[in-house]
């Protein structure tokens, strides 16, 4: 392995790394405010993965880049909460923190791969200058020493004849090709976390399968990078995620180990996303089934289960009272009113 | 890229041929091209002596033919007034035309972008809202009645410059001046709409996941896409100024193309204002194929396409 | 962001109350809507507003100051011309000419850009090609160079420069309708209706206007005030309406042959009349595309 592209960060595993309490993020709008994150809170250890699944307006995403503030300003703004940062002996509230401070965050402690790398790469700068300037950015290095990284990083994530494809332009690439420059733009400040919003929604079945096992051989294994991969796909997560959080309605209805969730799913949603997996011998490109209902109306304030329409458990409490995570399990945390294995309202 | 020069080009030949049929016929628009250039107190008998003596008594499609073979042979027919060949006329005028259409150009562009950069980056803010009111303000004030108030307050008031004719640089401030407020505006507008666009895509966003400073992104992704966007727009507001000449030299008695066929309608002579007509016409074609063929170089997209 | 929602027009229920709770939010549109609203009235009640008959004569008050002039009097708000005219009565019937040629002139071109683009759209093919060269063709011509040459083979008749703006304008129109009819058949309506048994016509009244409803009255609404203009424009070189009709742009030229002669008055307030009419249709214009046009909605979205 070349020494630029060694972990930097081999932080004690384990150790929690970035510690999320009450996050709550609206926008305005013409309709007026929507509520879009209320109230979610995880954390996410040295070199772990973490699967955040919901459907679209879920808030998940919403959640993740609220973290490092690429969330337009307005409409948005971030109402509550804290994010604590951990680096080394250093502690930092992401939501507090200035605008500065976030800048010194963004790359070098926190990637980021967004989900469609047609857009989110500049069409009109060679994908290799792309990288560089992350690289000139956060490793001290300019020029030449620069440029050499840049290739290194394509070469790490499986681009062939990477001196040549530096030169080349984001249209020039395949979907899964972008998508391995995003990773590798991600990689380019060497940071603790990364950050994966939907990123392989826009590949196909064997290309999704390559970034994973690109993700989890490059940057889980070789640098001990923490992971949050957010998706809407329950199945995908299985194959990368150490925990997964379930979000619905801007709030975390369930998290905890992929095991455990998909072995004993203690939310009336999460039951419902697993029903709505496809089985195994299908071909794999039926989407996911949806669960019967519309999604929740964020422009109403939740002081009530936001599932609560849609759930088939349903009773006066999940109108009157929002249900609060309570444990089940080692590190299994649900937000219901309702305990399903009992049968009975949660007393 | 070859395949795109060639295609444009080939494109931009037809669109010619087609403006040609188009001027033809636009002065047929009446009916009667006889009568409508001959003086009012013509008699029937001069008017039909002009018709046979032009050719209009043949056959529509017999004339067109000769109106376009004619005009890829040179010959783009005689001005009835100056009884010389139209084209002769136009090109002499042509130069103080481009002149004062470049520097209303260069005015507008000047003041123009860097405001819509500023509201465009600023968006919401006080800055924005000057960028919007200046932009919107020159959009809205008609050129020919700038260009009176113009005169009115540095010729007659303060008799700081000229307002007749072209006798030195200073006879060009009030007319450029006058000419540019319009695509000024019009180019306020549009980089504001532009840099706002390219500030929220996608790929701004990755910019600053990487952690570049607001200058870094403004000056490698927000600036370099904003003027790609912008080649087009600025040659479809070359156009506007060429049309806005037609006043803006009347007013201030410039011997250009504009002031040329505003004679040349006022003495009924059509074969002059279709030559006009015809030649602006095509700079206009010509100017769009070049900043076609200039944003096909800088847009790697097409430039790499095979 | 990638998702496609269709705007419904239709929502009549919520609508007017989402009106104006849009349009009070947005002042400049507003202001825009109270002008252009302003601007229709004095148009329509001309004869009632205008404190004199705008054409006559009376030499003895002729050359009159503005009334905020030393020596003005409230006789003659804006002055008088050089027969005595009296300058604010042919600027309100001068409203007349603009609001005819604004509002006419777009009606036109919206019904014959609305028919051609329905026809491109829907069957599609060679004719579509053809109807969309033909578009690109004609716009490809300096607007006002066609404008200022046809005004001046027709000669000075309102009817002929409102056919002149209706039809020169149609192509915008009929790009624009063509244009959101493929969007609209792309998203898969189309054929979903007409696999229900829709026929051609409900299918049109049910799911094509609603969604043009938004673009079209805001290209009208742009397209309005650049009529506007040109009309002042041509009728300032003597190409629009007779010199006996008070029109915006023939008080502008008869204010430049008064240049030098001290009557400044007489460039200065119909000018103004032009650049707040185009100026309120802007901001109504950018207010109705903030709101109905689906694809700025969908982007904010």
């Amino acid at each position: 392995m070349i020494s630029h592209v060694t972990p930097q960060h081999a932080a004690r595993s384990g150790e929690v790394i970035l510690d999320v309490t009450g996050l709550k993020v609206s926008f305005d709008s013409p309709d007026g405010t929507v509520h879009a994150v209320n109230g979610v809170s995880f954390s996410l250890r040295a070199g772990e993965s973490l699967g955040v699944v919901g459907e679209s307006g879920s808030g998940k995403s919403v959640t993740m880049m609220a973290l490092v503030a690429l969330l337009p300003s307005p409409p948005a703004s971030v109402d509550a909460g804290t994010a604590i940062l951990t680096d080394g002996e250093t502690e930092l509230d992401l939501l507090s923190a200035s605008r500065s401070q976030i800048r010194k965050v963004r790359g070098s402690k926190v990637g980021f791969v967004f989900q469609d790398p047609l857009s989110a790469l500049n069409p009109t700068m060679r994908v290799g200058d792309q990288i560089t300037e992350s690289v000139r950015k956060h490793r001290g290095v300019s020029g030449e020493a620069a440029e050499q990284i840049a290739i290194e990083l394509l070469g790490a994530v499986g681009i062939a004849d990477p001196e040549r494809r530096y030169r080349s332009f984001p249209h020039e690439f395949s979907g899964g090709m972008r998508q391995r420059v995003m990773i590798a733009i991600a990689m380019a400040g060497d940071p603790p976390i990364v950050i994966f919003d939907e990123p392989t929604t826009a590949l196909d079945v064997t290309v999704q399968a390559q970034i994973v096992e690109l993700v989890k051989t490059r940057l889980q294994q070789e640098r001990g990078t923490a992971i949050v991969w957010i998706t809407h796909d329950l199945a995908v997560v299985a194959g990368i995620a150490d925990r997964v959080a379930v979000m619905y309605g801007g709030t975390i209805v369930e998290s905890g180990p992929i095991d455990e969730i998909y072995e004993n799913p203690q939310h009336p949603y999460t039951r419902g996303l697993l029903a709505a997996i496809p089985s195994a011998d299908s071909d794999g490109t039926t989407r996911l089934a949806s669960i019967e209902g519309s999604p929740p109306d964020l422009l109403v304030a939740p002081d009530f289960c936001p599932f609560q329409p849609r759930c088939s458990y349903a009773f006066d409490r999940c109108v009157d009272e929002r249900p609060l995570l309570r444990g089940v399990a080692a590190d299994h945390l649900v937000a219901c009113h309702y305990d399903l294995d009992k049968g009975e309202p949660v007393q | 890229m070859k395949t795109y020069i060639l295609r444009r080009t080939v494109q931009s030949i037809l669109l010619f041929v087609g403006v040609v049929v188009i001027v033809f016929f636009l002065v047929r628009l009446s009916g009667d091209p006889a009568s409508l250039m001959m003086p009012r107190e013509a008699s029937s008998e001069q008017v039909q002596a002009f018709r046979e003596l032009m050719g209009f008594d043949r056959p529509v499609l017999v004339q067109l033919g000769d109106y376009v073979a004619g005009i890829f042979t040179g010959d783009f027919g005689e001005s009835l007034r100056f009884q010389t060949h139209s084209l002769d006329l136009v090109i002499q005028r042509v130069p103080l035309t481009f002149t004062l259409a470049s520097l209303a150009m260069g005015v507008a562009i000047l003041i123009g972008i860097p405001l819509g950069i500023l509201g465009g980056m600023n968006a919401g803010k006080p800055s924005d809202l000057l960028a919007r009111g200046l932009g919107l303000g020159g959009q809205v004030t008609p050129e020919f009645w700038l260009a009176l108030i113009l005169i009115i307050v540095f010729a007659v008031n303060l008799g700081w410059l000229p307002s007749f004719g072209i006798d030195g640089p200073s006879s060009y401030i009030l007319p450029a001046a006058a000419l540019s407020v319009g695509a000024m505006g019009r180019l306020v507008r549009l980089t504001r709409s532009t840099v706002l666009e390219v500030v929220g895509s996608d790929y701004v966003r990755t910019a600053r996941s990487k952690g570049l400073s607001a200058y870094e992104v403004a000056g490698r992704h927000i600036f370099r896409n904003t003027a790609i966007a912008l080649v087009s727009v600025i040659s479809v507001q070359y156009t506007y100024l060429l049309g806005g000449a037609v006043y803006i030299e009347s007013i201030f008695a410039i011997p250009g193309l504009g002031s040329l066929l505003d004679e040349a309608i006022r003495a009924r002579d059509f074969p002059l204002v279709q030559t006009i007509t015809l030649f602006i016409a095509a700079a206009a074609i010509g100017l769009s194929l070049v900043a076609d063929l200039m944003y096909a170089w800088l847009d790697p997209r097409i430039r790499l396409e095979n | 962001m990638t998702e496609t929602r269709t705007v419904e027009f239709g929502d009549r229920s919520r609508g007017f109350r989402k009106f104006l709770k849009l349009i009070l939010r947005d002042p400049a549109g507003l202001i825009g809507l109270v002008l252009v609203l302003g601007l229709l009235g004095t148009a329509v009640f001309a004869p009632q507003l205008a404190p004199h008959d705008p054409l006559e004569q009376s030499l003895g008050n002729a050359k009159a100051l503005p009334v905020f002039s030393e020596g003005g009097s409230w006789d003659y708000p804006l002055g008088t011309d050089r027969l005595g005219r009296d300058v604010l009565s042919r600027i309100i019937f001068g409203a007349r000419v603009s609001v005819t040629v604004g509002f006419f002139g777009a009606a036109i071109a919206v019904a014959i850009g609305l028919v051609i683009g329905l026809i491109a759209g829907f069957v599609g093919g060679k004719l579509d090609k053809a109807l969309m060269s033909l578009v690109d063709l004609v716009l490809s011509v300096p607007y006002l160079i066609v404008v200022i040459v046809v005004a001046a083979v027709l000669g000075r008749s309102l009817f002929n420069v409102v056919m002149l703006f209706g039809v020169t304008a149609s192509p915008l129109f009929a790009r624009t309708t063509r244009g959101e009819v493929l969007r609209l058949r792309e998203a898969g309506f189309v054929s979903a209706a007409r696999a229900t048994g829709a026929k051609l016509p409900s299918i049109l009244v049910r799911h094509i206007f609603p969604n043009l409803v938004g673009p079209l009255l805001t290209l009208a609404t742009f397209e309005m005030s650049a009529m506007i203009f040109y009309e002042a424009g041509l009728s300032f070189l003597g190409l629009s309406v007779p010199p006996n009709i008070p029109s915006w742009g023939n008080m502008l030229d008869s204010g430049r042959r008064s240049l030098f002669t001290g009557l400044p008055w007489l460039s200065i307030f119909p000018g103004l009349a032009i650049a707040i009419t185009g100026l309120s249709m802007n901001l109504l214009g950018d207010w109705l595309r903030d709101i109905l046009d689906p694809r700025i909605r969908r982007a904010r979205g």
